[in-house]
């Protein structure tokens, strides 16, 4: 995961701006996901780290700016045919089908098939469950499921649908230090397996980030203020101005 | 300890429902009889023994015409009581089946096929509305070939050899109710009425009766059932200038009122109606006092009867209760002329019976009726006018009233 | 016993007491009424559809139901240009005419520049279904206004007669059972899990891959589609269709009977529908001052206890 070799983007963002009204909550961001790479984002609250994901998976419409998927302007696509080109979506609140049951929620993920990937079968939704640690609980209602559990239900979802590309915010919110370092596994097995061609991740927790990934895009007052290793931009002249409030 | 007592609760809950929905449906096909026809105790005349004679009721008991339908179930009730008192029909009693219409079209045709194919009732009575009625035309009287007879004013034009009518029909209402506004208001009439077909053959009867009174119809005016908005109305009356509005508009006639008279188009302008009876009065302003209605039915009605037939009705069902009008004479009417019939004809057999109903007379509370060829009823029709205190004030009763209905069935 | 287990049980019961009932109820009007009843349960398992599987309420649906009977009175019993037609070809133009009507309709609301949901789409469905009364109401020589329509022809299949009695409920029971099994198939397809995802939590289903939109376009289309031919056949047998048909009170009744039944079962609705009516129907006769009190009462009592009905309690268990 070297500059070395020639780095694909699979996801690409030119000059990306949102504004509510008269306030710019993201303004001018590009950057690039390259594949076989995991992304931090990082920036304290209201930093715009949501709008941006918000951004990239079609919740919120972009105001300027293009945003471009293996190549493809999605720029004015709604959220289910960036979804069809590859995107994967995990929310730290977590979305599941909570009177449904935990092996249908992951059905419900696995039906779609994605440009390129067979649909997953039924063994593959098996083999999920046990991935995640719910393969005792496949008939339960998901509601009953304990919210960590519920997190990790979630990411099978996601993952049956075969994206090639996973936006995760904040997957480590309200887990234990096992459990996180059970995420950091599978995110790091994900992409070194390929299964996943590009990963971005919204965390607070720096160490997780460290363990996950090298390459981080700090974000401060709706613009990325520094990219680079985590070492990189924690040595950041911006960064450390922004984080310590002395402004240029 | 919650847990448990919420499950011991569910089941005594699930038991109580199982024993009401058994309940219901063991007793589904019995005959539902209201005890309240029952003769007095301690009547004077032979208790009839026998069989009884069954009557079906579709009465509207909830729903919108509650005060309608309850109204004309009792008055049948009465003519039910005084008939048995006196020893019933062909010495058999009779019985009313009540089923409660909802006052709803396709539940009174539900009901109305209960009470002939399940409890064989010689005789269905009712309903209230005219849709109701349309419907259980045809399911009774063509379908079934079982003898309807209706109680309500309508529009008239019913013709089947198994129907009977007992309310007022357009011509006896509006014959003689015309003259008296044409004398106290001018010849300068205007017509409005709700957009369906009793208002409109009502109209088309007036045109003529105008013309042969020396009237002039100056227009006509159809709005929906229930409108929400009068300006067509108001401009009508502003551009002809009245003398009167003849106005047939039973769902909203508050509200045509009220708009009318906020628009100060009503000065020194009658209103006569043929729907407006005693409950109708609540809820109008009082831009509505000096109005007129005909109708064979009010409480303040003049007939030998009258005071008998309001305190029988006090005394069976408390003295705050009044017949609600026309509906409630009609039921009352058609139980003693079919009584008749029955007695007549020697059966129930539905045939005979039409035929022996065709000429009875009997005099109702209010005079003399009699059951003409038409199938319709010539009979006495009471005009009266809104007082100051908001209450009818009896003006004139016009004796054999002719329905002038051609049907020959 | 697994809930799918205790489904199919409660579906066999059911099944069975269809099939059983005109052996044992010898009396005609009896067995008439209960087929009534059935192409009212037809209703209510089209209102489970949108409402119990698909969570979208709806307060207008006898607009569907109410309309199917319309057009094929309408297609009956008016003349000119290729009027009137026969029966089932009336009976089939009307409920393709509804099916129409609801791809417009639906289309709108899901695909119009202003996407509906929750209140506004009740308020939608409440609007149609009032417009419908009054345009009924209003509507002269066409739709014969107040009085309604009177339908001349009688239900036959084949020569047969199935107008009224025991032929009448062979042709409701087959037409419950065609429709039940639609509906069953449609839950446990594809699509099915797809709705019940979207009633659950659209926006994951949106980020699913899924066009939401069209699944919700295709449920309702089948749902007022289901309506429309129960709707036909209902009035057609009643042999008229007044305004009331296509009105706010009929559209509201339905949902006490689904909710009562159990929203999302389907089986419950039917259970809930021919319950609810039939001790409507000889309550009414027998209690008639208090009837509607005890039938209140019942309802309340159901509601609180079994929040998500009878039949949602056999099939989610208690603790739901």
């Amino acid at each position: 995961m070297t500059a070395t070799a020639v780095r694909t983007a699979v996801v690409e963002a030119r000059g990306l701006s949102k504004s509510f009204g008269g306030f710019r909550a993201v303004h001018d961001v590009s950057f690039e996901l390259h594949e076989h790479e995991i992304t931090g984002l990082v920036g304290s609250n209201g930093a715009g780290k949501t709008t941006l994901l918000n951004l990239i998976y079609g919740r919120n419409s972009i105001t300027d700016g293009r945003l471009l998927l293996d190549g493809t302007d999605v720029t004015r696509q709604p959220a289910f045919r960036r979804v069809r080109r590859g995107l994967g979506m995990v929310f730290q609140h977590t979305t599941i089908f909570p009177t449904m049951g935990v092996r249908e929620n992951l059905r419900l993920g696995a039906l779609r098939k994605h440009p390129g990937a067979d649909p997953s079968s039924p063994d593959e939704i098996e083999a999920m469950l046990e991935r995640v640690g719910l393969a005792e609980q496949g008939d339960v209602e998901a509601a009953t499921l304990s919210h960590g559990e519920q997190q990790w239900l979630e990411i099978g979802m996601v993952l049956l649908a075969k994206p090639t590309v996973v936006l995760l915010d904040e997957p480590t919110s309200g887990m234990t230090k096992a459990e996180a370092a059970r995420m950091a596994d599978l995110c790091r097995t994900l992409i070194e397996q390929q299964a996943v061609r590009s990963m971005m991740v919204v965390e607070h927790n720096i160490d997780f980030i460290r363990h996950i990934s090298n390459h981080v895009l700090v974000m401060h007052r709706g613009t990325i203020i520094a990219a680079g290793t985590i070492d990189e931009v924690q040595h950041d002249q911006a960064v450390r101005d922004a984080f310590l409030g002395r402004q240029a | 300890m919650a847990q448990r007592r919420h499950g011991v609760r569910r089941v005594a809950v699930g038991l109580t429902a199982t024993a009401l929905i058994g309940a219901a449906l063991t007793t589904g096909t019995a005959s539902a009889t209201t005890p309240a026809t029952t003769p007095p105790a301690g009547s004077a005349a032979a208790a009839p023994s026998g069989d009884p004679i069954k009557i079906g009721v579709t009465a509207d008991l909830t729903g919108p015409f509650t005060i309608y339908g309850t109204s004309m179930e009792r008055s049948a009730e009465l003519a039910v009581d005084e008939i048995n008192a006196s020893g019933g029909v062909l010495g058999r009693p009779l019985q009313l089946v009540v089923e409660d219409t909802q006052t709803d079209v396709a539940v009174t045709t539900d009901k109305a096929r209960k009470l002939v194919e399940q409890d064989k009732v010689g005789m269905v009575l009712g309903p209230i509305g005219s849709d109701a009625a349309d419907a259980l035309y045809k399911t009774v009287a063509q379908d079934a070939k079982t003898i309807l007879m209706y109680p309500e004013t309508y529009e008239g034009g019913k013709c089947d050899p198994m129907f009977f009518s007992t309310g007022a029909v357009p011509a006896q209402q509006i014959r003689p109710m015309l003259p008296v506004l044409q004398k106290e208001f001018g010849p300068k009439v205007l017509l409005f009425g709700a957009d369906y077909v009793w208002p409109r053959r009502s109209f088309e009867i007036a045109k003529p009766i105008i013309k042969e009174i020396g009237g002039e119809l100056v227009g006509e005016v159809y709005l929906p059932l229930i409108a929400d908005d009068f300006t067509e109305l108001v401009q009508k009356v502003r551009d002809t200038k009245p003398n009167y509005i003849y106005t047939l508009y039973p769902a909203a006639w508050g509200a045509a009122l009220k708009a009318l008279d906020d628009a100060g188009v009503l000065k020194g302008v009658g209103v006569g109606t043929t729907f407006l009876g005693d409950p109708g009065l609540a809820g109008l302003s009082t831009a509505a006092v000096g109005t007129y209605t005909a109708l064979p039915f009010f409480t303040v009605a003049k007939g030998d009867g009258v005071a008998a037939f309001l305190d029988a009705f006090h005394q069976k069902f408390g003295a705050n209760e009044i017949p609600s009008g026309g509906e409630s004479l009609g039921a009352y009417n058609a139980i003693h002329l079919y009584a008749q019939a029955v007695a007549k004809a020697g059966s129930t057999d539905p045939a005979a019976v039409s035929a022996a109903m065709v000429g009875q007379t009997y005099t109702s509370p209010t005079g003399a009726v009699t059951m003409e060829p038409s199938h319709h009823l010539t009979q006495t029709i009471q005009l009266v006018k809104v007082g100051p205190d908001m209450k009818h004030e009896f003006v004139q009763a016009f004796e054999n009233q002719a329905s002038e209905e051609t049907c020959t069935s | 016993m697994a809930r799918s287990t205790r489904v199919r049980i409660a579906e066999l019961v059911l099944l069975a007491a269809l099939i059983v009932a005109p052996l044992v109820v010898h009396d005609a009007f009896t067995i008439d009424r209960f087929g009534r009843y059935l192409l009212y349960a037809v209703f209510a398992i089209s209102v489970d559809l949108i409402w119990g599987v698909g969570g979208v309420l709806t307060f207008g649906h006898a607009a569907f139901f109410g309309a199917g009977g319309y057009l094929a009175a309408i297609f009956m019993e008016r003349g000119g240009w290729f009027l009137p037609l026969p029966l089932w070809p009336a009976i089939a133009l009307a409920v393709a005419c509804v099916a129409m009507f609801a791809v417009l309709l639906s289309g709108l609301a899901f695909r119009g520049p202003f996407p509906m949901r929750g209140v506004e789409l009740a308020v939608i469905t409440l609007a149609v279904a009032y417009l419908l009364e009054q345009y009924a109401r209003a509507g002269g020589r066409l739709t014969g206004g107040q009085n309604g329509i009177l339908i001349g022809p009688r239900l036959t299949v084949f020569g047969i007669n199935v107008h009224r009695g025991r032929n009448f409920y062979l042709l409701a029971a087959a037409t419950l059972i065609v429709c039940y099994v639609v509906a069953r198939w449609f839950v446990s397809s594809r699509a099915g899990l797809v709705v019940r995802g979207i009633r659950d939590n659209e926006p994951r289903v949106d980020l699913l891959g899924y066009h939401v939109p069209n699944m919700k376009i295709a449920v309702f289309v089948l749902s007022a589609t289901l309506a429309a031919l129960a709707g036909a056949l209902f009035y057609v047998h009643e042999g008229i269709i007044t305004p009331g048909a296509v009105g706010v009170a009929a559209s509201t009744q339905v949902l006490l009977w689904v909710a009562l039944g159990g929203r999302a079962t389907l089986i419950g609705p039917i259970v809930g529908t021919i319950v609810l009516q039939h001790l409507t129907a000889t309550l009414s006769g027998r209690l008639l001052d208090t009837w509607i009190l005890v039938i209140g009462a019942l309802l309340i009592v159901v509601v609180m206890l079994f929040p998500a009905g009878v039949l949602g309690w056999l099939d989610r268990g208690p603790s739901r």
